[in-house]
């Protein structure tokens, strides 16, 4: 597995408690309803938010373990993420927020924006280099994201909600280009949604959360053949 | 005049007595620069500011006052930020001294200043035993008097900002392998450009209007700690139109660096950081 993370965060009245492992090319989808931990979960991973018990690991290395006194901090993991809104940088082109990841670690400038040019090739945008993220739109500044997210060759990759800003006219058509996009990728996936539709295209295997504990876990199949609460029952029923 | 009662009048929602006391309010703020400007030697002005004296205050200020705003910005901006991020305890308590000296009277910042950093005081006696080095009638007193004042001005400026940016960016930033000195340049100094300017203004207004911690603290001696506000003052005992000409001048620059800011200044209040 490429990922092991076994932990619990505890806040003052929320505890989130889970068991997550993805292999490499691996897409894993998190369900829940809203509140239920997932962004959270993502944070963990990421070192934006340090466990409370348990440990993360990542191709063997311990990423945190409070037990060990082991936290790596964001900055140093090999881990990419995709924010929900995507938060491009608002003072940067295109292709600078691309760059942006090579150019913190040290990569000349030449060199980084080479890099970024071939990734903005890779999710098709490689006109839009010199605008500003406010000049494109909704789905090509999720795939500027992806690109900015790829562009350290990251092990891990985490999406949070990589659809949910998107009109409901234009998120077909993102989430099959999402889809091709990252079967490309060869690192472990994780995908946070609340859409059961998006995680059934995009993903190989779900966990579903409710209240910072797994309620169920299995292929889309399986799950919606015999959903283990009235929530997961509810949020596949229409689907099945 | 009246307004015409067949004017289209568009009602913008403002009850009477608002507007009455509003009006009444502008006129208070209006009066005392009427009256200045109706007592002011126009035909004289360019003759007294060519005068030495003058000259020499007005030169004295905008050296010292933009040294303090560039101290201030220097020193502020760290403070600022760990006032908005940091966790630590008394941190309130930490706030309120960094900013005291920008309620207390200026005399009282004089008086600390002076009973610390003069040379007979707590701290500066060894800096004029060590280094013969004396903050008192000297234009580093100048400088240390208007960033005592002046800084608490930026600081509260920049740490709203610093409050109100999206600290997410900063998190994505880092995500992608950006030390935090490294966001802190990229992402964090960029989103709050605008409270850095207002921020930097505040502070050089008030740095070239400080008066009573600089007199008490480092003296008027014309060329070295006169700056304008110590020169208008004691030009109203000897020559009014002195004093009348260099209100002029810091009203005019006053008026110019308020209203060139408003916008920056609103953006900068309401979190606006594009």
């Amino acid at each position: 597995m490429t990922i092991d993370a076994r932990f619990s965060i505890v806040r003052a009245n929320f505890t989130l408690a889970v068991d997550v492992h993805v292999a490499p090319g691996e897409t894993l989808a998190v369900l829940g309803p809203n509140g239920a931990g997932k962004t959270t979960l993502l944070r963990a991973l990421a070192g934006l938010a340090p466990i409370t018990s348990g440990s993360i690991g990542l191709d063997g290395t311990v990423l945190d373990d409070p037990d060990r006194s082991v936290f790596v901090p964001a900055e140093k993991r090999p881990v990419g993420f995709v924010f929900q809104d995507y938060l491009l940088f608002p003072n940067m082109t295109v292709i600078e927020n691309v760059a942006f990841g090579l150019r913190a670690r040290g990569t000349d400038s030449d060199t980084a924006r080479a890099r970024a040019n071939e990734l903005l090739e890779w999710v098709g945008l490689s006109e839009h280099a010199e605008k500003k993220p406010g000049q494109i739109s909704g789905g090509q500044a999720q795939r500027v994201a992806l690109a900015r997210a790829m562009a350290v060759s990251p092990r891990l990759l985490l999406l949070d909600e990589p659809l949910a800003a998107l009109d409901v006219t234009t998120r077909r058509s993102v989430r099959s280009d999402l889809s091709r996009l990252l079967g490309a990728v060869d690192s472990a996936r994780i995908l946070v949604t609340h859409d059961p539709r998006d995680a059934r295209v995009l993903s190989d295997r779900m966990i579903i959360i409710e209240n910072g504990r797994i309620v169920q876990s299995g292929t889309f199949d399986t799950i919606a053949a015999d959903p283990a609460t009235p929530y997961v029952h509810e949020l596949l029923g229409d689907l099945s | 005049m009246k307004t015409s009662r067949s004017t289209r009048r568009v009602d913008d929602g403002a009850p009477w007595p608002v507007i009455v006391v509003a009006t009444l309010t502008i006129v208070f703020f209006a009066l005392p620069f009427i009256g200045l400007l109706g007592r002011t030697p126009w035909s004289d002005l360019f003759d007294v500011l060519g005068e030495s004296r003058v000259r020499t205050a007005l030169w004295l200020s905008i050296r010292t006052s933009v040294t303090s705003a560039s101290a201030s910005l220097l020193f502020g901006v760290p403070l600022a930020w760990v006032l908005a991020r940091g966790r630590f305890p008394g941190r309130s308590a930490v706030r309120a001294l960094c900013t005291m000296s920008m309620v207390l009277p200026p005399v009282v910042g004089g008086v600390a200043l002076f009973f610390s950093f003069g040379r007979q005081g707590v701290f500066g006696r060894f800096l004029d035993d060590w280094f013969s080095f004396q903050f008192t009638f000297s234009v580093w007193g100048v400088i240390l008097a208007q960033t005592f004042v002046a800084m608490p001005y930026l600081v509260l400026t920049v740490e709203a900002a610093i409050r109100q940016a999206d600290a997410r960016y900063e998190d994505a930033a880092r995500s992608l392998g950006g030390s935090r000195w490294y966001v802190f340049r990229r992402i964090t100094v960029p989103a709050i450009r605008p409270a850095l300017v207002a921020g930097v203004v505040l502070a050089w207004a008030r740095a070239l209007g400080e008066f009573g911690a600089t007199i008490t603290f480092a003296g008027n001696f014309p060329g070295t700690t006169q700056t304008m506000s110590i020169a208008t003052y004691l030009a109203l005992d000897t020559d009014a139109r002195e004093a009348l000409v260099l209100s002029v001048v810091m009203i005019a620059t006053s008026f110019a660096v308020l209203f060139g800011l408003r916008d920056r200044w609103m953006g900068a209040a309401t979190g606006t950081t594009r």
